[in-house]
């Protein structure tokens, strides 16, 4: 077979596109290179035990039903980011509403609806920016979605405390 | 200019390897003018270093937002990544909303579980002849709705005040 001769210019551009293409894989593709860290080279992450709290209001009756405590709920449809299910509470719907003949507000029951408090435990990163589960900051005021079997409901988290 | 049979300018260089160079150096000349101009910008502009305090007013929150305001901490970018700076002091109140009556009287009346916090923030910023910007460069200014987040909370609120904390120099705008 003939031997081939690179010129130095032919090398130099080759270089240049392998670098484009990477770094425009991990640009547009999103990879993170640390899921090319196979020996683990990068520091190890502080991790956390986490137990957090979704509210659901305005649900139907029967919602709190379909979950159990020892369920385990995927978080926002991802695979990998999943937390158990510590309690569940079910309580009336309440509004306030305004009576402008009395000048106050008046607490209303609203009847077949109800608020579903679920509390679940999870194993985060202990980020300095935020306790992450895989890709899911775990923060009061976020909203997430807790798929399970044959059911998903969306709530608002609102507690979370470390487990000692 | 000559090219001959096998491509080559003057038989010495191919006529793709110089357009490969030329689309090469056009990217990097490219990429260097829009960061070298940018530096320009900014330095016309005369962005100066300084240290803000500001307030930002988060109204109608549950009781749970509040306390895990209070558990204060970096204030972070989510996007970038970035922290922009650290809550220093959390006030809080019922809220209140006005209301009429029937009689045609207006009640300040409290909305039960409602909350209004009020969250100090210290920030390292600059200042230009324009306004005042922080880390992520986005500008700050009172009256501006910005989301808040900490690594316990995420929520917004309005801008209602900004002090430029820095030696001998105090100038305080405040949302009237």
């Amino acid at each position: 077979m003939k031997k081939t001769k690179f010129s130095a210019i032919d090398i130099l551009i080759v270089i240049f596109l392998v670098v484009v293409i990477i770094f425009g894989f991990i640009k547009v593709g999103d990879f993170d290179l640390k899921d090319f860290d196979f020996l683990n080279l990068s520091e190890a992450k502080k991790t956390a035990t986490v137990r957090f709290s979704v509210l659901s209001t305005y649900v139907d009756e029967g919602t709190g039903d379909m979950v159990s405590v020892g369920d385990e709920l995927s978080i926002n449809y991802l695979e990998k980011t999943t937390a158990t299910v510590k309690k569940v509470s079910e309580t009336q719907h309440v509004e306030n509403i305004f009576n402008p003949y009395q000048g106050k507000y008046i607490e209303q029951e609203i009847e077949d609806k109800f608020d579903l408090m679920i509390e679940l435990e999870c194993t985060v990163d202990d980020a300095d920016t935020a306790f992450l589960n895989d890709e899911v900051a775990i923060r009061v005021g976020e909203g997430v979605y807790l798929h399970g079997k044959g059911f998903t409901i969306f709530g608002w988290i609102v507690t979370v405390d470390e487990v000692d | 200019m000559k090219i001959d049979e096998n491509g080559k300018v003057n038989g010495k260089i191919s006529i793709i390897d110089i357009f490969a160079i030329a689309i090469v150096l056009v990217a990097v000349i490219g990429i260097s003018l829009r960061f070298v101009t940018l530096q320009i910008k900014e330095a016309k502009e005369g962005k100066r270093p300084v240290t803000l305090s500001y307030v930002v007013e988060i109204e109608g929150v549950r009781i749970y937002t509040v306390e895990a305001l209070e558990k204060r901490g970096d204030v972070i970018d989510i996007d970038q990544k970035k922290v922009l700076g650290k809550v220093v002091d959390v006030e809080s109140n019922n809220q209140k909303i006005e209301h009429f009556l029937n009689d045609g009287t207006i009640v300040d009346s409290e909305i039960p579980d409602k909350y209004v916090a009020r969250v100090t923030i210290l920030s390292d910023a600059v200042e230009s002849n324009k306004g005042y910007y922080l880390k992520n460069d986005s500008e700050l200014s009172v009256g501006a709705n910005i989301s808040l987040a900490t690594k316990y909370v995420n929520s917004s609120g309005r801008v209602i005040s900004i002090k430029k904390v820095a030696d001998g120099v105090e100038k305080e705008n405040k949302d009237k």
